[in-house]
């Protein structure tokens, strides 16, 4: 602790319920500071010789670790959603075939979009391309600062 | 005020250093995740005196002190994927060891078997001195032998401070409370052991108190 955390007041307050007088109090504080003299003196005892070796032998026998309920409530989560996702896939519609209709949508969907964005890209780029490219390398610069920046803080674990 | 000037000298807040010391053990901790078992006795090699020391002075006997000390080391290999990179590995060993000590009072305590003498046997001294003499070892043995007649509350905090020489900061986190209030309860265990040790002194009764 701090000593400004820990002030005069604190202390005189826990004197005054020991002691009631100064000279009291001036004797209280005198045993205790003899008191922790003596305590800073006292050391860990040692463990058994052969504790490292008794710990290792237990790591080695010891199985592996039984999952948390978290973690099993996660994986049972996971499961559900995933096997409800694809039920509801496959029920709904007509079966099976009406699953590949629908990723057929999906994939021509898809491809319609990728192909107006690379045509509005294009117009951009044959309007704006200096401001295009500039805004580009901006944002891919900063972008790279800031994983550069993050990279250190990556071999750090939240505590779970 | 003559008090004061008294307390002045007093260690309060001896270890008021908080500053950020290197982490040796990161390293090791990385590779012992990664399965090196040789990682793993290194870091055990490394924190196992305080470890067991602070379940001896909490649980009295050498017997369950060495048990559980081992059974700490273990959960803490069980689940090393979930220890913080950023926090002191020993005190995070030293919190697993002290919530498993916990654990064991409890019990005792539920099952009424605490043996209410079990610290016949005084602690053996760290690294004895040449010019330690007998009068000091006696005056540490009657330390000793009062310390273990406290609470395990006060136990424990005398012997993360004074004995492990942690910060208020490092046993605020190892017991889960607030480090303002490690002072607090540091004063009133000493006051419990001045009054301890003085009815000692004086061929006097002495009740001993219970965990």
């Amino acid at each position: 602790m701090s000593t400004d955390e820990w002030n005069d007041a604190d202390l005189e307050a826990l004197l005054r319920e020991v002691a009631d007088t100064d000279e009291g109090r001036a004797e209280v504080a005198e045993e205790h500071r003899q008191l922790e003299k003596d305590l800073l003196r006292l050391a860990d005892p040692l463990p058994p010789s052969d504790f490292v070796h008794q710990v290792m032998t237990r790591v080695a026998t010891a199985p592996a670790r039984a999952p948390s309920r978290t973690e099993v409530l996660t994986a049972a989560t996971i499961v559900t959603v995933t096997v409800g996702a694809a039920l509801a896939l496959f029920t709904a519609g007509s079966g099976v075939g009406g699953f590949g209709t629908l990723l057929a949508d999906l994939a021509i969907t898809l491809r319609n979009g990728l192909v107006a964005m690379g045509s509005g890209l294009g117009a951009l780029w044959t309007t704006a391309a200096l401001p295009l490219a500039v805004g580009l390398f901006v944002s891919v610069g900063v972008s790279l600062g800031a994983l550069r920046r993050l990279a250190p803080l990556a071999g750090l674990k939240v505590q779970s | 005020m003559p008090t004061f000037e008294a307390l002045n000298s007093l260690s309060l807040g001896l270890m008021a250093s908080e500053s950020i010391t290197p982490q040796p053990w990161v390293d090791e901790v990385r590779r012992a995740r990664k399965g090196d078992s040789n990682a793993f006795a290194a870091l055990v090699r490394a924190t196992q005196r305080p470890v067991f020391g602070l379940c001896r002075r909490m649980l009295r006997t050498e017997a369950e002190a060495s048990e559980v000390a081992q059974e700490t080391f273990l959960r803490a290999y069980q689940h090393l994927d979930r220890y913080d990179d950023a926090r002191p590995f020993d005190l995070w060993v030293l919190t697993i060891a002290r919530n498993l000590c916990l654990d064991l009072l409890r019990r005792r305590t539920r099952l009424q078997t605490e043996d209410v003498e079990p610290h016949a046997q005084t602690l053996p001294s760290g690294e004895p001195t040449v010019e330690e003499g007998a009068i000091m070892r006696q005056e540490r043995r009657s330390l000793e032998d009062a310390m273990a007649t406290l609470s395990v509350d006060d136990r424990e905090v005398l012997a993360l401070y004074y004995v492990q020489k942690r910060t208020t900061k490092e046993i605020g986190q190892i017991m889960n409370v607030a480090p303002g209030t490690i002072m607090a309860r540091l004063f009133r265990a000493r006051e419990k052991l001045r009054n301890k040790m003085k009815a000692a002194e004086q061929p006097a009764d002495g009740g001993q108190e219970h965990d």
